[in-house]
């Protein structure tokens, strides 16, 4: 079965996002037997797979929560605080069971706690008894049941036989019976049985079901009897045959065919993202090999060399393609556990919250999802701590005693943009300004040139957390510093949007993939570098003069702003001319910008940023590398450090 | 011989589909619901269908009485599990020729596939 475990695995995940959101809703509609049926499924899928993947205790706690739901579905129970409970704390411990199954850890699931608050809430049934029934040898008809059968229209007393049917100790044989009798009473009539329909029914059949039928064609019952799964053995007897003697010769063994060899491939196949990565190494190998191929046949300039590498291109762009949309996954995967999150939280602090997501079919790389998750829970949790305040000071400053947090996504060309918007408390400019003194984070002549969204920007800065107290969830000891980092990492923008009383809106711009880049080409001393294209500003031109130099640092003003002049080439260890005009790219990373200059603007180009060794990841300023068409390397300008220096 | 599989359960279609491609069967179709598995049943008209009980979009019991309307001769058996004891009751007397209780074994589903093959 471990062949069957990843997609096991995948699938439960999907369920118990499932059940977090569903049960989340369902605390707020608990009457809605749309939901509680979402729920019931889930819950019913997750026993049934992991019993067949032989997880015990997976499949006994999704087992008795399935049992809860089916109470309520049938109106037996309805939703109460205590339900909501024990359905949302044997989710917690169901998530724990898969998250061990997942890494190989023995699956030791303890779910005492539940199991305790289940059995007040629905004590167990008392198992019923079965009626034992000893098999006798022989039946013969009473004189009545001879009476009966006289009296019937078509039957002869030798079409009275006797059938015996032995089950396996099996949960559902009484319906294999009642299965069974339905079919019998088709194509015969019985005359006796040594268990009523009503008390198989009521599961009370042990082993055997023995009955006299009166029947036509008995090869017809034979042959229904042999279709029937999952009984030990079926007997078809003349009234005076011996049956003990009947068994031995009958007892079936033959049907059973072992099939030994192991059950192999299946359909589907998760690819590791280290092969993918490998495969868009390779992929991007073959463009710039093509690319060679074009520079070479400037020369020859022959037609049919031309026309298989315009085939190659398009061969080699549908790969990568391919390999692209492989990486991608949907955004749903992160956001489905936040409407959890934010219940949880809202419940905690005594806040009333309606939670919107929108667009979360939206796709993104894998690595791009992995690098974003951590950042979206801080920001959330930020929403629901700081943001959103409590009902009663809502209603004092004139707003619905609700609050309102939005997660939204949406694609916007080559990029996906992710918006978290509440209408909480807002970021107050003042309370930011007096923590940034205090904390010595910026002094005070640089704090006056700055606009109120420069300053709220400040909350992005490593050691600003503007609330000291810690609340279970979100103080975890980082602040938005990290968020800014890893979608930093991820390729991508972070915007913020905040008026004080109004509410606050956070949009990340990413990337849809980290492995193809777009990226803009300078040339510094006839050697090509690469300037990531999200962390360019502005391209300009710019005069001698108006290059400032303040305390040996040279920098250029742009509006209101002084920006650092950086000189690649000394930075580089080349010779620098000072020339009349200067030609600058403007660059950012966060809130900060600096200037470099450069000798040429070249082109735009999307490259595959191949991985470079060791000892080049060492060099401050460069990031990666990748080959070009005319078979040279060009190294990747890494914006951030530079700005860092 | 030609099967269809219904199960909302993508797991649940990978090991059956397997299990009957490893004996012999030819063409296994899967269905993800209860309606989808109405639609491919008109559709390909298989020798026998797999049908869970548990599905969104119609149910198990739902799909098989529609599937039974349309063709009374339809073979089906029931993929159940602990807990379902009514509705399959309920399956039976509608027509299912059988059913299968999860967890099973491969065997249980070969031996389902014997009876129908011969």
């Amino acid at each position: 079965m471990e062949e069957y475990k990843e997609i096991f695995v995948n699938e439960a995940k999907e369920h118990l996002d499932n059940l977090n959101n569903g049960l989340v809703s369902l605390e707020k509609n608990p009457k809605d037997s749309e939901i509680i049926n979402n729920i019931f499924r889930s819950f019913h899928t997750l026993k049934g797979n992991s019993a067949t993947m032989g997880y015990e205790k997976f499949s006994n706690l999704a087992h008795k929560l399935e049992d809860l739901l089916d109470l309520i579905r049938n109106n037996k129970l309805s939703i109460n605080s205590d339900i909501m409970d024990v359905l949302l704390m044997g989710c917690d411990y169901l998530d724990d069971g898969l998250s061990k199954i997942e890494g190989d850890i023995s699956e030791s699931i303890d779910a005492r706690k539940v199991y305790d608050k289940l059995n007040k809430i629905n004590p167990e049934e008392k198992k019923i008894e079965e009626i034992e029934y000893e098999v006798p040898n022989k039946l013969n008809l009473t004189k009545s049941e001879e009476k009966k059968i006289k009296d019937l229209k078509g039957y002869k007393l030798d079409d009275a036989k006797r059938v015996v049917i032995e089950f396996e100790d099996h949960p559902l044989k009484n319906i294999k019976a009642l299965a069974i009798l339905k079919k019998l009473d088709e194509l015969s009539k019985i005359i006796r049985q040594n268990l009523s329909k009503k008390d198989i029914q009521n599961k009370k059949l042990g082993i055997y079901l023995d009955m006299i039928i009166l029947v036509k064609e008995p090869e017809k019952v034979k042959e229904i009897l042999s279709q029937m799964t999952k009984i030990k053995s079926h007997n078809l007897l003349e009234l005076n045959d011996d049956f003990a003697s009947h068994m031995i010769e009958s007892k079936k063994s033959d049907i059973m065919v072992q099939h030994k060899e192991e059950m192999d491939k299946i359909q589907e196949v998760r690819i590791d993202i280290k092969r993918l990565d490998s495969l868009m190494d390779m992929v991007g190998e073959l463009l710039i090999y093509n690319m060679r191929l074009e520079t070479i046949n400037k020369d020859l300039n022959s037609k049919n060399l031309e026309e298989i590498m315009n085939s190659i291109n398009l061969l080699t762009q549908n790969i990568q393609n391919e390999v692209i949309e492989e990486r991608m996954i949907p955004l749903k995967s992160v956001f489905n556990r936040f409407p959890r999150i934010v219940r949880d939280l809202s419940k905690e602090e005594g806040k009333e919250i309606e939670f919107v997501i929108e667009g979360e079919e939206n796709k993104l790389d894998r690595t791009v999802i992995d690098k974003i998750t951590d950042p979206l829970i801080h920001i959330i949790r930020n929403s629901v701590d700081h943001g959103i305040e409590i009902p009663t000071e809502r209603e004092k400053n004139g707003k619905p005693s609700k609050g309102l947090l939005k997660l939204s996504a949406k694609r916007e060309k080559n990029h996906v943009c992710i918006e978290v918007m509440d209408d909480g408390s807002g970021i107050d400019p003042e309370v930011i300004k007096k923590k940034a003194l205090e904390k010595g984070i910026i002094d005070a002549v640089k704090l006056g040139n700055m606009d109120e969204t420069k300053i709220q920007e400040m909350i992005f800065l490593p050691g600003f957390s503007t609330n000291e107290t810690i609340t279970e969830i979100s103080g975890r000891g980082v602040g938005m510093d990290v968020v800014q980092t890893n979608i930093r990492q991820a390729k991508g923008k972070v915007f913020l949007e905040s008026k004080k009383d109004e509410g606050t809106k956070i949009r990340i711009e990413l990337p849809l993939t980290m492995a193809i880049i777009t990226v803009l080409i300078v040339g510094i001393a006839d050697e090509k570098y690469s300037i990531p294209l999200n962390n360019v500003f502005r391209v300009m031109n710019i005069k001698r003069e108006s290059i400032k130099t303040i305390e040996n640092q040279e920098s250029f003003v742009l509006r209101n702003e002084t920006l650092p002049l950086l000189r690649l080439k000394n930075l580089l260890g080349l010779e620098e001319k000072e020339k009349d005009e200067e030609t600058i790219v403007i660059v950012e990373s966060g809130t900060q910008k600096i200037c470099l200059v450069v000798d040429d603007i070249m082109e735009q180009e999307q490259i595959l940023i191949k991985n470079i060794d060791d000892t080049i990841k060492k060099v401050k300023g460069i990031s990666g590398a990748t080959i070009l068409g005319d078979g040279n390397v060009c190294f990747i300008l890494d914006i951030d450090s530079l700005i860092g220096e | 011989m030609k099967i269809l599989i219904a199960d909302d359960s993508a797991f649940m279609r990978n090991i059956i589909k397997n299990i009957l491609t490893q004996n012999g069967v030819s063409e296994v179709i899967e269905a993800v619901d209860g309606q989808d598995a109405i639609n491919k049943y008109g559709e390909i008209n298989p020798d026998l269908v797999f049908l869970d009980i548990m599905m969104p979009n119609k149910t198990g019991l739902e799909a098989l009485k529609e599937i039974k309307g349309s063709n009374p001769e339809a073979k089906v058996v029931m993929c159940t599990s602990v807990g379902q004891e009514k509705v399959v009751e309920e399956a039976v007397e509608s027509g299912a020729e059988d059913f299968v209780t999860k967890p099973f074994k491969p065997e249980d589903i070969q031996e389902v596939l014997s009876k129908f093959q011969s």
